[in-house]
């Protein structure tokens, strides 16, 4: 897991542990509202059932005392109107919708809900039969004005004489049942004989249904009587609040994870480029050399910690290039001459070999001596010696190609590698440096009593030819450098033929 | 001095004091409680009678007080007993209170000026009314129909319609198919109306304030005999001398007094004075108020 996505959850994370927390609790609540309205739902129930059979008993009350009064009684038997007419207005409250008397035929004497409507024949409506039978009515009453709850009962002067009948009743409308409860939250439905009727019409989704068990005695059975409940106000609200929590906190986390992701790719993008960098220069694809500039290019602000850093391991890199360069140089070089040493040398001719074998192309080698080197040692001192060994390789390395390598082989040996060089080739450059060396004014003085050639040089020449190695090259040329020792001493030997020149 | 002198002195001083003394006790108990029954709502009564009461007042030099009673059986009542001394009544009331209250004195007539404005009369009718719409054109095609009284108390609203009825041989409790008392006159105008009764009985009137509220709407099935207007009458403890005092001043009531105008306006009745009728004048009130049954 990189920087960045470990820093972006490491902010997220506490965002989205609220967010459960808030999720989990938040349902608890709404979980504990919810039971707490079934309990009240119940007692709704059972509220509306007792307003209506309040309004039940106020019906039967108030017919009950208009029946037994003297002067309502006289006044049916009367058949006088405004009486009755002063009687059923005072009855008539928000409750009873209208009282009504009428006469032993059923006749409608007076009515308080329309002062000038009367003289209908009712003898054939059910509550109004029930009282001309001497009995008692209460039930609903369905009509074409609407539905009604009814108490019928004869009216009997003095007790004893049937004169008439008084009927109290509350119109069952949508007001009448919003007015058994006052809670907003429901609405009450009843259908009788086809009629439906509701208190109300929220425009929300029912969350429940109730039966509502009405005693409504004689009079038609409702189809229909239900409380509906709809959602409560605080239940949406807080699921309203639950849902703008959750989103405010969803909103938050993306936001914080989006301003995590932007802060880390600007502040912490040099050190993660810093780490692919190191690791690619770990990996050995980065070359030493190019470093440098390729931090510099990486990290362009030189102020920024991670720069920094770069720019110290660019410093440390290079300085271990650097080294590295010096000790390869000392590992290939002979100290003295400043020629190749005779273990870069072998490295060389080996890699040549192989190169010669691959695509046939041949190569020389040409193996020096200098001749009676002891001789000058023993006569000038090593020093002396050391200088005449300097001399000798600076003169060769002026007349030898780019291409061509010249290693110090021993002590006062040389080799010369001439890639892409016949034999003949070989031969004539071995006689110019031969030539060169014998021209070349080596010691300070003459060597007394010595017979032989000295400070002049010996060479063996020979070419690669396929299947050769080093270890086969060398030793031909190991040995035409003998033959040139013997035959006299500065002279050229090559392969073939031999071919030998004096001074 | 002899003891007949002293007799003769003592006699001639209970004499000289006499009248001092009669004079504190008619002070004391002359004011005069004028009575009415409560035919309507009782501040508007005060209204209307407070200027007779207040002329009866000045004109005697002794003040009248209004009293308006519970009803009819109280005024006929204290009227018997002495607790009201001069009284306002209907006709059918005063009718019965000749017969209920013994020694009853029948002062004068209120006179009212008829509908059409043209006479001032000591009486006024009852209609039977029916709307045209209804297609009734005689009153014996209201046979099983529904039909409307005022009060059984009322002359035109009850008593005389059902004496017409009786007349043209029409028994109502049997003819009419239904029969409500409706309690006011203008009741039985609106019950019409609004199609609860087929016919009904008001005053002229009545049934000439509804033509001019409602329209030609209605048709006149039958007319009454003339119905005596109300009766001021005095109680029987009233010295005559005071009731004849007090008939000349009602009498003597211009049209446009105070009086009446205060009737005219706070009753709406068409007050025009008063005036002394005969005495068979009420009689046709006695036969009205004797009931489907009486001769």
């Amino acid at each position: 897991m990189n920087l960045m996505v470990r820093v972006t959850t490491a902010a997220v994370l506490p965002f989205l542990f609220f967010l459960v927390v808030v999720a989990v609790l938040s349902n608890r609540i709404i979980r504990t509202e919810r039971t707490s309205l079934q309990r009240e739902d119940e007692i709704t129930l059972s509220r509306v059932e007792e307003r209506f059979q309040g309004i039940t008993v106020d019906l039967a009350t108030s017919g009950a005392i208009l029946a037994q009064n003297d002067d309502t009684a006289r006044a049916v038997s009367n058949r006088n109107h405004r009486t009755l007419y002063r009687w059923s207005r005072l009855f008539q409250s928000s409750s009873i919708s209208w009282v009504m008397f009428f006469d032993t035929d059923g006749v409608v004497l007076s009515r308080s809900d329309d002062e000038y409507s009367f003289s209908q024949d009712l003898s054939t409506v059910a509550p109004v039969a029930a009282a001309l039978q001497r009995e008692r009515f209460q039930g609903l009453l369905v009509t074409e004005d609407g539905v009604f709850l009814v108490d019928a009962r004869p009216v009997l002067l003095y007790g004893e004489v049937f004169v008439g009948g008084v009927m109290t009743a509350a119109n069952v409308t949508g007001e009448f049942l919003a007015s058994l409860s006052k809670d907003a939250d429901i609405s009450i439905e009843l259908v009788v004989e086809g009629r439906r009727i509701v208190s109300n019409h929220p425009s929300r989704t029912p969350r429940a249904r109730l039966p509502l068990k009405l005693s409504t005695g004689d009079g038609p059975t409702p189809q229909r009587a239900e409380i509906v409940f709809y959602p409560s106000q605080n239940v949406q609200d807080l699921v309203g609040l639950q849902r703008q929590l959750l989103v405010v906190m969803s909103l938050l986390s993306l936001v914080t994870a989006g301003l995590v992701v932007v802060i880390v790719r600007t502040y912490l993008r040099p050190y993660t480029d810093l780490v692919r960098e190191l690791l690619l220069l770990a990996r050995g694809r980065v070359p030493y050399e190019s470093v440098p500039r390729r931090f510099e290019q990486v990290f362009p602000d030189s102020n920024h910690e991670a720069a920094i850093i770069a720019s110290a391991v660019a410093d440390f890199v290079q300085t271990i290039h650097t080294n590295m360069i010096a000790l390869e140089r000392l590992s290939t070089t002979d100290p003295l001459t400043g020629l190749s040493n005779r273990r870069h040398m072998e490295d060389i001719l080996e890699a040549e070999c192989s190169r010669a074998e691959r695509y046939s192309t041949p190569f020389a080698v040409l193996l020096t001596d200098i001749d009676n080197f002891k001789t000058i040692n023993d006569t000038f001192g090593h020093q002396t010696g050391d200088t005449v060994l300097v001399r000798i390789a600076d003169r060769m390395k002026e007349l030898i190609r780019e291409t061509d390598t010249i290693a110090r082989w021993g002590g006062e040996e040389f080799l010369l590698l001439s890639p892409e060089r016949d034999l003949n080739g070989a031969v004539a450059l071995a006689e110019k440096l031969r030539q060169a060396i014998d021209d070349t004014q080596l010691l300070p003085g003459p060597v007394p009593a010595e017979p032989h050639p000295v400070g002049t040089a010996s060479f063996g020449v020979a070419v690669w030819k396929p299947g050769d190695g080093p270890e086969s090259l060398l030793r031909r040329a190991d040995a035409l450098l003998y033959t040139a020792k013997r035959s006299g001493r500065n002279r050229v030997v090559s392969e073939p033929s031999v071919m030998r020149s004096d001074k | 001095m002899t003891r007949k002198t002293l007799i003769v002195l003592l006699v001639l001083s209970a004499a000289a004091i006499h009248p001092l003394f009669s004079q504190q006790e008619t002070s004391r108990e002359k004011t005069i409680r004028f009575g009415t029954y409560p035919f309507g709502d009782a501040a508007r009564i005060y209204r209307a009678f407070s200027p007779l009461v207040a002329y009866l007042s000045q004109e005697t030099g002794t003040p009248f007080r209004l009293v308006v009673t519970r009803d009819y059986q109280e005024l006929a009542r204290r009227l018997a007993d002495g607790t009201i001394d001069v009284a306002w009544t209907g006709s059918a009331i005063y009718a019965a209170a000749r017969k209920d209250v013994p020694g009853l004195q029948y002062l004068a007539t209120y006179l009212e000026r008829d509908v059409t404005g043209d006479t001032v009369q000591p009486y006024y009718r009852s209609v039977i009314l029916t709307l045209k719409s209804t297609g009734i054109t005689d009153i014996h095609q209201l046979e099983g129909k529904r039909f409307g009284f005022t009060t059984p108390s009322s002359a035109a609203g009850y008593a005389y319609p059902q004496m017409l009825l009786r007349d043209r041989g029409i028994d109502y409790p049997t003819f009419f198919g239904s029969t409500f008392f409706l309690g006011r006159h203008i009741d039985v105008i609106e019950a019409l109306l609004a199609g609860s009764l087929d016919a009904g009985a008001v005053s002229d009137g009545t049934w000439y304030n509804a033509k001019k509220a409602h329209g030609d709407k209605f048709r006149v099935l039958a007319t009454t005999e003339p119905i005596p207007l109300d009766a001021v009458v005095a109680a029987a403890h009233v010295g005559g001398t005071l009731a004849a005092h007090i008939r000349d001043l009602l009498v003597a009531l211009p049209e446009n007094h105070d009086v009446n105008r205060a009737i005219r306006r706070h009753l709406g009745w068409p007050a025009a004075g008063f005036a002394v009728e005969d005495a068979d004048f009420y009689q046709s009130v006695d036969r009205a108020l004797g009931g489907p049954d009486a001769q």
